[in-house]
C-alpha cells in the first residue's frame, strides 16, 4: 500500500492530505493469487478423453434409435408399463446368455453326445423354470408392492407437489422391485432349487427317449 | 373418541332424543335430532357399537416401514435403482452371490457333496458374483455417461427424428434411455461370461487357494509296481511271479 504521506487520524482540515497527494490504494493481494480452477488438474487430460470417448458412444447410440425402425420399436415399447419393460429385458438378456451356454454345451467336442444332449436340456429347463418362476414371483408381489408405494408417498409427504421428485421415486422404486426379484429368482432360486429340479426332469426325459430306442 | 369413555356410550338409542339426554351423554349437539322428525323409529331401535379400539402405533411394525421410508440410505438407493439399473441389479447380484448362495451351499444338508466341494462351489459362486459387479461397473459407467449426453443435447446426437423424441413430455427419450442401458446386461452378456470363466479359475487358485480336483481315470499312467515286490507273502502276487514268463519273445 503506497501512500506519499501518513494521513493522520485528525479532523483538522489544514493537516489533512490534499487529495492529489492521495494516491488510490491499491491491493495487489488477489491478484498475486490464483484462484484454484474446478477439477484436478492433473486428472483432466484423462477427463477430456473420456469426454470424448463417451461423445463417440453417444454418437453412435444416436444413430441406433435415430431411424425409422427404432422409433417404430420403441414407440411399441414405449406402451408397456416401465416396470414390465424393465422384466422384459432383464429376462431377455438371460435368454441370450442362455442360448450361448447351450450352444456352447452342443459344440463340446470334450464331452460324448448323450452327455451334450442331457447338459443342454438341463440348461434349457433351468432358463424355462426360472422365467416362469421369475414373472409369476413379480406378478404375486406387485399387488402388495402398490400399498408400500402409498406408504412410502404418505412418508415422504413434503414432496408432494414435486412432480419430478414423485416420478423419479416411483420409478426407483419400480426398477428395484424388479432388479431384486429377477436378481433373487436367477442368481439365487435357479441354482439352489431350480437347477435340481430341471435336472430331474432332464433325467426323466433322456430316460424315455432312451427307452423308446 | 369422547364419546367412548362414558359408559354405555357404546350403545346408541336412535329415537326420543333430548337435548338434556345429549348433554349428559356428550354426545355433540349437531347429532340431535328431534322426535318430531324421526317419528317411524320405534324404541326399539337401538343401535350397539363396538367400543374404539386402542392402538398404540409406537410399538407397531408401521413406526419401521415409515423409518425405512424416510431413510436416507434407502432413497439414494431408489434413485440408483431409478439412474442406473444395471449397476443396482449387479448389485443385488452380489450380495445374493457373496452371502445367501454360499451360506446356502454350505449349511444345505441334502447335498451329497463333500466338504471341499461345497468350498469350491460357495468360492465359485463369490468369484462370480465381484467379476460379474466390476465388469458392469466398467461397462455401465460409459454408456450412461453417453445417455446423459444424449439427453442434454438431444438435437446434437439425434438429428433425423428430434421432434418425435421431444414431445409428449419426452416419452420416446425415456423408453430408449430404459432400452440403451440394458445393453451391457443383453449385448456383453455372453463376452461377460467367457471372461467370467476364463478369469475365475486363476482367481480361485490364486486368491482362494482352491483347484477343483481331477477326476481319477480308470486307466491310470501310474504304472503299478507291486508285482515286483518279491518281499512280499501275499499269494495273488507270488503267483503272479510264479507265472512271470519273461519280457520279450
Amino acid at each position: 500500500m503506497l501512500i506519499s504521506r501518513i494521513a493522520t487520524n485528525n479532523f483538522n482540515s489544514s493537516h489533512q492530505l490534499p487529495k492529489k497527494d492521495m494516491k488510490k490504494t491499491v491491493f495487489k493481494g488477489a491478484s498475486s493469487v490464483s484462484l484454484p480452477q474446478k477439477g484436478s488438474k492433473i486428472f483432466k487430460p484423462l477427463k477430456d478423453r473420456y469426454d470424448t470417448f463417451t461423445h463417440y458412444i453417444a454418437i453412435v447410440l444416436g444413430k441406433m434409435i435415430d431411424n425409422k425402425f427404432a422409433v417404430n420399436a420403441l414407440k411399441k415399447l414405449g406402451e408397456i408399463k416401465e416396470g414390465n419393460l424393465l422384466a422384459h429385458l432383464i429376462v431377455l438378456g438371460s435368454t441370450i446368455l442362455s442360448g450361448f451356454y447351450i450352444k456352447k454345451t452342443l459344440e463340446n467336442k470334450d464331452l460324448d453326445a448323450k452327455r451334450r444332449k442331457t447338459l443342454a436340456i438341463n440348461q434349457a429347463a433351468v432358463w424355462a423354470l426360472s422365467t416362469v418362476s421369475a414373472y409369476t414371483i413379480d406378478g404375486l408381489i406387485k399387488k402388495k408392492f402398490s400399498t408400500f408405494v402409498d406408504k412410502f408417498m404418505a412418508a415422504n409427504s413434503h414432496f408432494n407437489n414435486d412432480v419430478i421428485e414423485i416420478e423419479r421415486y416411483k420409478k426407483g422404486l419400480s426398477q428395484a422391485r424388479t432388479a431384486i426379484v429377477m436378481g433373487f429368482v436367477y442368481r439365487f432360486l435357479a441354482p439352489v432349487v431350480v437347477t435340481p429340479i430341471a435336472n430331474a426332469i432332464g433325467n426323466k426325459v433322456n430316460e424315455k427317449h432312451s427307452a423308446h430306442k | 373418541m369422547i364419546n367412548s369413555l362414558f359408559k354405555d356410550s357404546h350403545i346408541t338409542r336412535k329415537s326420543r332424543f333430548s337435548k338434556s339426554h345429549l348433554l349428559q351423554s356428550g354426545a355433540p349437539l349437531n347429532n340431535y335430532k328431534s322426535a318430531a322428525t324421526d317419528r317411524t323409529m320405534n324404541s326399539s331401535d337401538i343401535i350397539v357399537k363396538k367400543p374404539a379400539e386402542i392402538s398404540f402405533s409406537g410399538l407397531s411394525c408401521a413406526n419401521k416401514l415409515d423409518k425405512l421410508c424416510t431413510n436416507k440410505w434407502f432413497k439414494n438407493m431408489l434413485i440408483e435403482a431409478n439412474e442406473n439399473p444395471v449397476l443396482f441389479g449387479a448389485g443385488v447380484a452380489l450380495v445374493l452371490t457373496c452371502v445367501f448362495r454360499p451360506l446356502s451351499i454350505i449349511l444345505f444338508p441334502g447335498s451329497n457333496k463333500n466338504s471341499d466341494d461345497k468350498k469350491y462351489a460357495a468360492a465359485h459362486s463369490i468369484a462370480s458374483g465381484v467379476i460379474g459387479f466390476g465388469l458392469a461397473f466398467v461397462l455401465v459407467a460409459p454408456i450412461n455417461a453417453a445417455i446423459d449426453k444424449i439427453k442434454n443435447k438431444t438435437s446434437d446426437y439425434i438429428k433425423k427424428n428430434t421432434d418425435l423424441f421431444l414431445k409428449d413430455k419426452k416419452k420416446l427419450l425415456n423408453t430408449s434411455e430404459t432400452c440403451l442401458k440394458q445393453i451391457p446386461d443383453i449385448v456383453f452378456a455372453p463376452p461377460k461370461a467367457i471372461l467370467t470363466i476364463a478369469i475365475l479359475a486363476p482367481i480361485l487358485k490364486n486368491v482362494f487357494g482352491l483347484t477343483k480336483k481331477k477326476k481319477a481315470n480308470s486307466e491310470s499312467a501310474i504304472p503299478n509296481y507291486s508285482m515286483l515286490n518279491f518281499k512280499s507273502t501275499s499269494l495273488p502276487q507270488r503267483n503272479s511271479m510264479q507265472s512271470f514268463m519273461g519280457g520279450a519273445r
